[in-house]
Formats: structure tokens, sequence, C-alpha cells
């Protein structure tokens, strides 16, 4: 029976292999701006994948297992400088069903932040006005009033409030 | 000790079921048979009305009684219509325990089978939450089998048994050749079987035939089901990476094909298990492979073997049940919450969140019955083919190489599906 899931896990990672694109043909914000958010490349797994739910677990079990409170800080900064590659690529890649999802993720961690009470830092005061200023463009992307716009300037407003 | 363990698994069924029927909501499938019942009871016929799937006759008048009830005891039509499913399971449990005994087997162990079969989640659901019918016709199947299989005398009861789910239900029709190579008689014995089998169904459509009959007998015959777990769930999620959605492409193709791999295993299975003498067996091996192969599959279909396979005592059906409501809770969650959580069902459909428990929840599941049916292929099989004279064992390998030979167009629809896949991930 284990060689049997084993087997068929294998070929749902087939499929899933080919959605780990960087998306180059399809970004809506140029090269440059997504740099100046901190962008280099994309996340390899992102939240259209099934495999999602374990890239979570294993950031999960990451997270449980950090005991030192300065480390864990951090650990929540790079958790969410992942959500917003995401939720860039998610934009970005126009996979317009996944917004709600990616942007509540973001939102989530933000809120993980404001309950540990960190206090921001100038590097990563710096990055939140880069989200901030990226996240803005991709809104505009859409009409504005649409789910889409309201989403996302959720998500912008969300930032706001640690800035 | 046998007895309490009854009575007690009996308390808590009725109490858990009676807590999804108070919660429930008339949605879903319950609406759709209100509205076949109501239909008939205006004077029209259902079958010319609707565009959607309405259910064999038998259904329909049980429906329109069900009409009647509500004015009578009270209480919405929604909650009264659960009564039939739930009762069935009930008399199921006590049948399975009775032909327990009977065949020797131990009142304690009888009782945690029984116990097992009141409690299983999957039934628990399908009946009291969802509302299906399924459960009604397994009784009927099982009484069949209880007539055949204990009582030589009544070989033509089992096929009037027979006939009655098949009058509520359709898909028993794949069980008939089974029964009637059941026992060793004479070709007109098995002439009259197959008619007896057929005649409720006839007998309750009559009224139905009287405005354009072969309409009507065109909607009956051409479902072809609902692509919603299995298979089509692990398409669906697949295919819904891309960017959330919840069509599945290429879908009357695949379900074209599947028909015909499903056909050609059943001809492989039925040259393998015919005249074999756990007819119960046999059945949950039909019924697997069907939930292996088949493309339309409903959530409701998940609660067909699970008597049969408790009759045979195969603890199989233990994980079978795990890994079934993890795929039924995926689909509930995903695509239909407010049947399955009522009024307590906050949220809309097709949450993203939902979908990776839809897709691997089937995805176990459709794995473990693909598993469940090699192994008993594997032993009760190969020990049937042993017995077997030359003519039929080379009926099995043509038959086998027909079943691979319809893979091929399955593979092409696949790769048309990867293509189409890996231009818009």
């Amino acid at each position: 029976m284990l060689k049997v899931i084993i087997l068929f896990l294998l070929v749902i990672n087939i499929f899933n292999l080919t959605g780990l694109v960087y998306a180059e043909d399809k970004y809506f914000l140029t090269e440059l701006e997504l740099k100046a958010a901190g962008i280099t490349e994309f996340e390899k797994i992102n939240p259209n994948l099934l495999i999602y739910p374990f890239k979570r677990l294993k950031e999960n079990i990451k997270y449980v297992l950090i005991f030192n409170k300065q480390k864990k800080n951090e650990y929540l900064f790079d958790l969410l400088d992942i959500r917003f590659k995401e939720l860039v690529y998610i934009i970005n890649s126009d996979k317009i069903g996944f917004i709600s999802f990616s942007a509540d993720r973001f939102n989530t961690t933000i809120g993980q932040i404001k309950n540990r009470s960190i206090k921001l830092d100038e590097r990563n005061n710096t990055k939140m006005r880069k989200y901030l200023k990226a996240l803005e463009r991709l809104r505009d992307r859409y009409h504005s009033g649409s789910a889409s716009w309201e989403k996302i300037q959720q998500v912008v407003d969300t930032v706001r409030t640690i800035i | 000790m046998a007895k309490y363990i009854i009575i007690i698994s009996f308390l808590i069924s009725i109490a858990v079921r009676l807590y999804f029927i108070l919660i429930g909501k008339h949605v879903g499938d319950i609406h759709l048979i209100y509205m076949m019942g109501s239909t008939f009871a205006e004077g029209k016929n259902p079958y010319l009305v609707y565009d959607y799937y309405v259910y064999t006759p038998l259904v329909i008048f049980l429906e329109r009684f069900t009409l009647l009830l509500p004015s009578i005891v009270h209480l919405p039509f929604h909650m009264v219509t659960k009564f039939w499913p739930n009762l069935a399971d009930f008399l199921t449990a006590l049948l399975l325990y009775k032909y327990f005994i009977r065949t020797q087997v131990k009142p304690i162990t009888a009782a945690l089978w029984v116990a097992l079969f009141i409690l299983n989640p999957i039934s628990i659901i399908i009946s009291s939450a969802h509302g299906q019918l399924d459960s009604v016709f397994s009784l009927f199947i099982l009484i069949a089998i209880y007539s055949i299989t204990l009582k030589q005398k009544y070989f033509y009861l089992s096929a009037l048994m027979l006939g009655i789910s098949i009058a509520i239900k359709p898909n028993p029709v794949m069980l008939i050749p089974f029964f009637i190579t059941f026992n060793k008689t004479n070709l007109k014995a098995k002439f009259y079987y197959l008619m007896l089998t057929f005649a409720p169904l006839a007998v309750t459509l009559i009224p139905f035939l009287l405005q354009e009959p072969l309409k009507v007998i065109g909607r009956l015959v051409g479902y072809s089901g609902i692509n919603d777990m299995g298979l089509a769930a692990i398409f669906r999620g697949i295919w819904y990476q891309i960017n959330a959605a919840i069509d599945i492409p290429l879908v009357n193709k695949l379900l074209s094909v599947n028909k015909l791999i499903f056909f050609a295993g059943y001809i492989t299975i039925f040259l393998i298990f015919s005249g074999f003498q756990k007819l119960s067996k046999a059945i949950v091996v039909i019924y697997l492979l069907f939930l292996t192969t088949y493309f339309g599959i409903s959530v409701q279909y998940l609660v067909w073997l699970i008597p049969f396979a408790i009759l045979e005592r195969d603890k199989m059906i233990i994980p079978y049940i795990f890994f079934g409501v993890l795929a039924q809770l995926g689909f509930y969650l995903f695509l239909a919450q407010n049947i399955l959580l009522g009024n307590l069902s906050t949220e809309a459909s097709f949450q993203v969140k939902y979908i990776y428990l839809y897709f691997y929840g089937n995805l176990l599941f459709w794995a473990f019955c693909l598993y469940w049916l090699t192994k008993i292929i594997s032993s009760d099989g190969r020990i049937q083919i042993s017995r077997l004279g030359t003519l039929r064992k080379r009926g099995i390998y043509v038959s086998l190489i027909v079943f691979i030979i319809f893979f091929y167009p399955l593979i092409e629809i696949l790769k048309q599906i990867v293509v189409l896949f890996w231009a818009r991930i």
C-alpha cells in the first residue's frame, strides 16, 4: 500500500514540479520593481500548489522548535517575507482564485508579529515600506472596488498598522 | 454482554444521527428529492419536468408519501425524509447480527461488528446529514443475500428483494449477474430470476411511461453520475492549482473512457467471481472496482460496500472507513458545507483552505480502494481462478487484455490534459 501511495505522490509531484515556475513572462511588476521590493526570485512552493500545506507544516514545526525569543521574532519576519513573495507571485501570475487565501496568510503573519509586540528595527521598517510600495502597485492592477482590489487594500492597511 | 454492546452502540448512533438531523437544512439532494415528490403530487411527471437526474420511481412514490408526514408529525420535510435511510441503517445492523448468529459467529464478535456498522461515520453522515437513500437499497440487497445464501428455497424472494433495490436506485443492476450465477440452477430458473429482478422497476415505472416513454427511459438510463469523489476529485485537485477553477478539463471524454475501463474490468471480475460462494465479497470487489475506475462517483456511493464488507468480517473495512471519512469531510467542507453542518455552516463553498483535505483525502481513499481490490483479487481471486476450467481461464486473460487496451484512450486524454496544465500553470 505504501508503495502505491508513494507512486501516486510522485506522480502528483511531477505535475507540481511543472508549477515551480518563476513567472518571468507574466510579471506585472518589472524585474527592477521586484528587486526594489526585495524580491530576487519567487518562492518555489506557492499557495496554489497542493504541496503547500507541507511547506506550512515544516515552517510551523521550525517555529515551535525555536526557543530563543529573539530568534523566534527574526524567524517571524522571515516568514512574513515568504508570505509576501507568495502573495506577489499569486497576483503577478493572475491567479485571482488564490489572492484571498494568500492575503489572509500574509495578514495572519503580521497579526502574529503584532501579538508578540515586536518593535520594528530600521531594516524591517524599510522592508515594510518596500512591501507597501509594491502592494499598492499590484492593487492598482485591479479595478477599485473589485474583490481583489479590496483584498490587497486590506493587506496594505494591515502593513500600515505595524509601521 | 453482546446485547449491551448493541444497545449502547445503537443509543450512541441515535444521538449522533439526531444531532445531524436537528442541525440539518433543506438543501442539496434533500431539495431535489422534495421537488421530485411534490411535482408528482401535482400530477406532473418529474422525468419530463426536470433536467437534473430524477431517481427511479420507487423513490418518487416514497417521497410522495413522505410529503404527507410533516403536517402529521409537525416536523419539516428535511427531517422527516431522513427517517428512511436511518431506519434502513438500523434494520441492516439487526439483519447483520441475525446473519452472524445463524452462521455460528460468537455473539460478542457479532455485536462488535454490528457496532462498527452502526457507528461508522460514513453511513451516519450520508443518512442523517446528507439524507441520501443509499442505505435503503443496500438493506434490500442484504435481504437478497440473506435469502439466497441461508435459505435456498427463497431463491426467487432474493430476486424480488434485489429488484426492489433496483427500483430505489439503479446501480444494483451491476450485481444481478453475481446473484444469478450464485446457485447452480438451470437456464429457465435463471431467466425467471432475471425477470423478477426487473419486475418492481417495471411495475413502478408504468405511471411515468404514459407520456413520452422513450424520453423517460432515456433520462433513467442516461445518468452517468456526478464527478465529485475518487478519481474525479484527484483530477479536480490537480487542475485547481492553475487558478482555483473547480471544473475538470475534458470531463466528458474522461467519463466516456472510464466507462469503458470499468466495463472491461467488470467483465474480468465477473469471469473470476461468478459462482463465488462468498457473494458479499464479490459485491465488495465490484464496488471497489467501481470506486477505483469510474469517474462519476458521488459522495453517497461510499456507503455501498460497508454492510457487505462487514458481513464478510473483512477488517479492511476499518481503514476504508477512516480514509472514506477523510475524503467525505474534504468533499463537504470544500464543496457543500451546508449539507454537513446545516445551520452551523458559516462559510461559502470552494474555500481554498479545504482543497487540501478534499484532494489528499480522496487520493488516500482511492489508493486504499485500489490496494484493497488488488489484495482480494490476488488472494480470493487467485484461489478462484485455480478452480476454473481452461475455457473460462482463457476468457479471463482475454478480458484482462481488453481491460489494459482500454487504458490507451485514457492515456491519450491524460496527455492532452498535461499539455493544457503545463501551458496554464
